[in-house]
């Protein structure tokens, strides 16, 4: 294989990557912010919500966590969202 | 031992060996790109996850820039045959870097965010720990692929 056949391959994979990468990106910000109003009970901002209950059956949908400064600690285990795979698992805003 | 090792050379032809390294270098260089593009198209999420990291936190919004940089620097590097193996060096740097953190994470047991990508997301940060190890053995490999290739080319020409 010459060098200039590697260099293809090469930006074909690199296209490949990013086309991948943009289009799980575009995915991925279908999202609903959920605010942590005490210890364990979290509510959904309904305006912050966009298409993400109609399109989980069929798209990943993200859901952030925002805990309000001085309300602590943040109790992952009891997310609100039983049943509902988040793609951010570890993400939630600081600032509401 | 030496016989096996002797032998085992002796099937890798010149040309598997050269395709073999090739498609390590794509596998990284997919890998990287993704990782790096992920990075930037989501930048705040990223800086906002670093921030809260214990001692780099300071440095968060430099990192969140400097990290996706040296992994596109990394998969060009690793397109153009000529700086081939520096790319291969600088991303088994760069992959254990990344294990150090992974591993700091480990030590501290601390729940942070893991900006990833594919299907490293999925992972806990042990899984996250061994697919980082199986890409620092690939390039390697690779490495040690390139180096038999030049030793073979040198005892050739003499």
């Amino acid at each position: 294989m010459n060098n200039i056949k590697k260099i293809a391959l090469g930006l074909t994979v690199a296209t490949f990557a990013l086309g991948f990468s943009a289009f799980k990106t575009a995915e991925k910000r279908v999202s609903a912010t959920y605010y942590q109003t005490s210890n364990n009970l979290y509510e959904k901002i309904t305006s912050a919500s966009g298409d993400c209950e109609t399109s989980t059956p069929t798209r990943p949908c993200s859901i952030f966590y925002a805990v309000d400064p001085g309300v602590a600690p943040f109790v992952y285990a009891n997310r609100p969202a039983n049943g509902v795979d988040s793609e951010d698992k570890t993400l939630f805003h600081l600032d509401p | 031992m030496d016989n096996f090792l002797t032998k085992y050379r002796f099937q890798l032809t010149d040309k598997i060996r050269e395709l073999l390294i090739v498609g390590i270098c794509l596998v990284c260089l997919f890998l990287f790109l993704h990782a790096a593009h992920g990075k930037i198209a989501d930048h705040e999420v990223f800086a906002k996850g670093l921030s809260k990291v214990r001692f780099i936190g300071a440095y968060a919004e430099a990192i969140a820039w400097s990290v996706p940089v040296v992994e596109i620097g990394t998969a060009m590097l690793l397109i153009i045959p000529i700086t081939r193996k520096i790319g291969l060096y600088l991303f088994t740097g760069t992959m254990g870097v990344f294990t150090l953190y992974i591993c700091s994470m480990l030590f501290w047991n601390e729940k942070l965010p893991c900006h990833c990508n594919l299907f490293v997301e999925k992972l806990s940060w042990g899984g996250h720990l061994w697919f980082n190890l199986a890409f620092i053995g690939l390039s390697i490999t690779a490495i040690l692929l390139d180096r038999s290739n030049l030793n073979t080319n040198e005892n050739e020409q003499h």
